[in-house]
């Protein structure tokens, strides 16, 4: 099935590049950034009105099409130019980035509470935090978030303030859709299906893990499959209840595969039951010491409706040597606090913050606690003025990134309470494709542009 | 091996219809019978009529049918398959137009909508084109409701020359631009604002579609190289005319009931015919093409991906005696399919369902054991051929049957179901 992109068939150069994966990878970030950030140099030198030096006035280079430093020519001008980064002192091979997605609209501000500002306390008669844990005495967490408050003090946490996009939609269909798929036109993979695309693709099945009970769409790519766990029995499949050995099926089932025969023989269906059979036992081995913890304390068959219990398969995913790339959860859809939020949200933050314990001493504990970014998102935040005992569709938010190795604080703008559009909404300071694009670039260590379509401006998230 | 008999009489029923239906493949003397019986006319009330609800807050109601309903009754046509080929075009066409009940959440549309599907699935194609494309739940779905002359939006337009008739590739971004700006004017009868009743006309009912000559671009556009003030029903006229369409179209129904791609002398053919002499008429088409030798060949038999809601509708089909059927029943049995993201209204995006290769993902060949939990323990008495006999299955490759042979009851079940037969179709 080719790409489906409604509003840009006839525009290929905001489709990603078609390209096999060997290919794609020879564009890597350092040749990408030696190329366009020379161009860059170039632009706003002339920008300035300053005299160029002669040759300084040639046509921008184009970017080198092999990333081999011995064949690049640096540019001359080093002083517009940061240095890159280092690389992340963890290996590539050895980082998760888990994505949590709060469905519905997650109040930001009463999760992430700016308890200086007054408006905040008009805005919110009935439902304002009154006892926030103060962070830096302009904004603090909710009161049940203890275990991010502990990480940010560790500096374990970036928080960027704003986040939003351009013409925000306050519906949750519209909205979810744009978080999903992150590029400018609409498009049917996901921004992390075509990350797996462009890396693993089809070779490692379990590159992509969506934690719930279904998978997800920003999971969804062209050149790879989305694979799902909700328990921490493998692959997720709730079997009928008269089926006594779901080990034992699924081990017979692997038996439907002709022995001996070689790929060619085998049709389509069979190489799906074979590799699929082979994901299961090997997402199995890897979370079989979760699972006798589960059955222990009996919790084994309730994961996929809680985000404890979600958390603590993402953890399993990672301490038990499976380590995708990236971990997708998606299992609190409850954000949409129209009505009753206070009693609803609360209970959220709760399992949020017990979810993250879970999570954080499960890595710590197998001293991998710098393996993993966990990031929160959410399709829009809500309105700032509460409305009955609830609150409304909103726009802009903020993101949490939470691990060892992110640049800890406070980034993008703060919410101006007041400022608000015609619909009293937020203005976004950050387009959420630029925290997309810092993740991109620095954890998962590929060219933004090549996943989100353009460039956008990235964030200094990680140390 | 070549095909027997008895399978490419259950082919025939599950190209033909929805599922498997071993009460058709029981009934059928030989293949023939069987292509006459799945194609058979038969009447069709549609979807019962419902209430039409006064305001937003309503439709929501149960007493108005939320979206699942409409769903429901929908997947009950399928098991019961009076028509199979009407269940089966039905389908084809909800793909071809998709709308998703994620976006038009109004259940009185949807019921709307499918009854127009229904009433022409088995009809003639350029009626249908001309009847949904100013269906509201399409036009909501395509914001062709926010199209007007002081801003256009392309995204209907654009859908209905990609997707809907000529296929990508046969027509410029101008022709987008064009066929756009033609099809302004077109809105939706939706309930006045909370505080205000009633809805925005009389001259419509609630939840119609209606056209606002006000919001209509009058300007002369040039589309497809013809100068004109084009509305939008001149639009769907050039699209019939050009011969993509046809050839699009043709070449799309071939594929979904052979399951191969039409040769180019066949399908040059088929579309000829279609625009032609059929003038548009669905079922001559689908005579022509099952009644073409690749129809029946070995190449087709399983040559496509079962869908999560063709097994849905064949366990329903096949074990209707060993599975509750009361509407509680089929109610939570929708939303299984919607975990798998094949249900009706369900489609993922304009372009419609995920096919082929995209089915064979862990998830989905995962998600085919979670569909058999409605079924009852399985009867300790049945025999490989008794299972097989009520999915549709009878030639088995020898590693399929041993594996079968060797299980236990449930077992059996089980692995019949999830099968490499009965994963592909």
């Amino acid at each position: 099935m080719t790409t489906h992109s409604p509003d840009s068939p006839d525009s290929p150069e905001s489709k990603p590049v078609d390209v096999p994966p060997a290919e794609r990878f020879r564009l890597s970030r350092r040749g990408f950034l030696g190329g366009v950030g020379a161009a860059l140099a170039l632009t706003a030198c002339s920008d300035a009105g300053e005299v160029a030096e002669p040759g300084r006035d040639a046509p921008a280079p184009e970017a080198p099409p092999e990333a081999d430093p011995t064949t690049t020519t640096a540019p001359t001008t080093t002083t517009t130019e940061p240095p890159p980064p280092p690389p992340l002192p963890v290996p590539l091979d050895q980082r998760t980035l888990v994505v949590v997605e709060f469905g519905g609209g997650n109040d930001i501000l009463n999760t992430v509470v700016p308890h200086s500002n007054g408006r905040y306390y008009d805005l919110r008669p009935s439902l304002a935090i009154q006892d926030p844990i103060d962070l830096d005495g302009e904004i603090g967490l909710h009161p049940a978030l203890t275990v991010l408050e502990e990480e940010w003090q560790a500096d374990r946490v970036a928080l960027v303030e704003g986040v939003g996009i351009e013409k925000p939609s306050l519906s949750h269909f519209k909205s979810m859709q744009r978080w999903w798929e992150a590029t400018d036109t609409p498009n049917d993979t996901g921004w992390l299906g075509r990350y797996i695309d462009a890396t693993s693709g089809f070779d490692d099945l379990l590159a992509g893990v969506t934690v719930g009970a279904s998978p997800t769409l920003a999971m969804a790519g062209n050149n790879s499959y989305v694979v799902n766990v909700a328990t921490a029995l493998g692959l997720a499949a709730e079997m009928p209840w008269w089926i006594q050995d779901r080990g034992a099926l699924l081990d017979n089932w692997a038996k439907f595969v002709p022995e001996g025969a070689s790929a060619q023989e085998l049709t389509a269906v069979e190489k799906a039951i074979s590799r699929t059979a082979a994901a299961d036992r090997e997402l199995a081995a890897g979370l079989n010491p979760l699972r006798q913890a589960m059955e222990a304390d009996g919790s084994i068959h309730e994961q996929i409706y809680t985000l404890v219990g979600q958390m603590r398969l993402a953890a399993g995913l990672i301490v038990g040597g499976i380590a995708p790339r990236v971990i997708y959860v998606h299992g609190l859809v409850d954000f949409d606090t129209h009505s009753k939020q206070g009693s609803v949200h609360d209970q959220l933050m709760y399992e949020f913050n017990d979810g993250l314990r879970y999570f954080r001493d499960a890595l710590a504990e197998a001293g991998m606690t710098d393996r993993a970014v966990v990031m929160t998102t959410s399709e829009f935040g809500r309105r700032p003025a509460e409305s009955g005992n609830g609150t409304d569709h909103g726009t802009a938010s903020s993101q949490l990134l939470i691990g060892g190795l992110v640049a800890p604080g406070r980034q993008g703008q703060p919410h101006d309470l007041s400022r608000l559009d015609d619909d009293g909404n937020l203005f976004h300071s950050v387009d959420f494709r630029s925290v997309f694009a810092s993740v991109l670039d620095r954890w998962l260590e590929v060219d933004p542009a090549e996943i989100l379509g353009r460039n956008y401006e990235t964030l200094p998230l990680f140390v | 091996m070549a095909t027997s008999e008895s399978e490419q009489i259950a082919h025939v029923a599950r190209r033909l219809g929805l599922g498997a239906n071993p009460a058709l493949i029981a009934a059928s003397t030989d293949v023939d019978d069987a292509v006459a019986r799945a194609i058979a006319p038969a009447g069709d009330a549609g979807p019962p009529r419902l209430r039409i609800p006064p305001d937003w807050e309503s439709a929501y109601e149960e007493a108005y049918a939320p979206s699942e309903r409409v769903g429901v009754w929908w997947l009950q046509q399928m098991v019961g398959s009076s028509s199979p080929i009407r269940e089966r075009l039905t389908w084809f066409w909800h793909d071809h137009f998709a709308i998703s009940s994620e976006k038009v959440d109004v259940g009185w549309m949807l019921w709307d909508h499918l009854t127009t599907l229904r009433t022409h699935a088995t009809g003639n194609f350029a009626e249908l084109v001309h009847a949904i494309s100013i269906d509201a739940g399409m036009l909501w779905y395509l914001d062709g409701d926010a199209n007007t002359a002081a801003e256009t939006n392309e995204n209907f337009g654009r859908e209905l020359l990609e997707l809907h008739t000529l296929g990508i590739g046969n027509y410029t971004q101008d022709d987008v631009v064009a066929a756009s700006r033609a099809c302004t004017g077109w809105d939706i009868n939706f309930p006045q604002a909370q505080d205000r009743p009633g809805f925005h006309t009389n001259a419509v009912e609630g939840w119609a579609s209606y056209f606002r000559p006000e919001n209509h671009d009058g300007q002369i556009k040039t589309f497809l190289g013809r100068r004109g003030n084009w509305q939008m029903k001149d639009i769907i006229d050039i699209c019939l005319a050009q011969p993509e369409t046809a050839r699009f179209v043709a070449g799309k129904l071939f594929r979904e009931l052979v399951g191969l791609d039409a040769d180019e002398a066949t399908l040059e053919r088929l579309a000829s015919q279609f625009s032609g002499e059929w003038g548009w008429e669905i079922m001559p088409l689908v005579e022509a093409i099952v009644a073409h030798p690749a129809f029946l060949s070995d190449e087709a038999v399983w040559s496509k991906v079962r869908t999560p809601l063709e097994k849905g509708v064949s366990l329903y089909q096949g074990f209707g005696d060993f599975l509750p059927q009361q509407i509680w029943d089929y109610n939570k049995y929708f939303w299984t399919l919607v975990e798998t993201r094949y249900y009706p209204f369900g489609a993922p995006n304009p372009a419609g369902y995920l096919k082929d290769d995209r089915l064979l993902s862990p998830s989905v060949m995962m998600q085919a054991f979670h569909l058999l939990w409605p079924l009852n323990e399985p009867d300790p008495a049945w025999t490989v051929d008794d299972v097989t006999a009520r999915l549709g299955l009878f030639d088995l490759a020898p590693t399929t049957r041993s594996v079968l042979e060797g299980a236990g009851p449930a077992e059996l079940v089980a692995l019949a179901f999830t099968c490499p037969e009965f994963a592909a179709t």
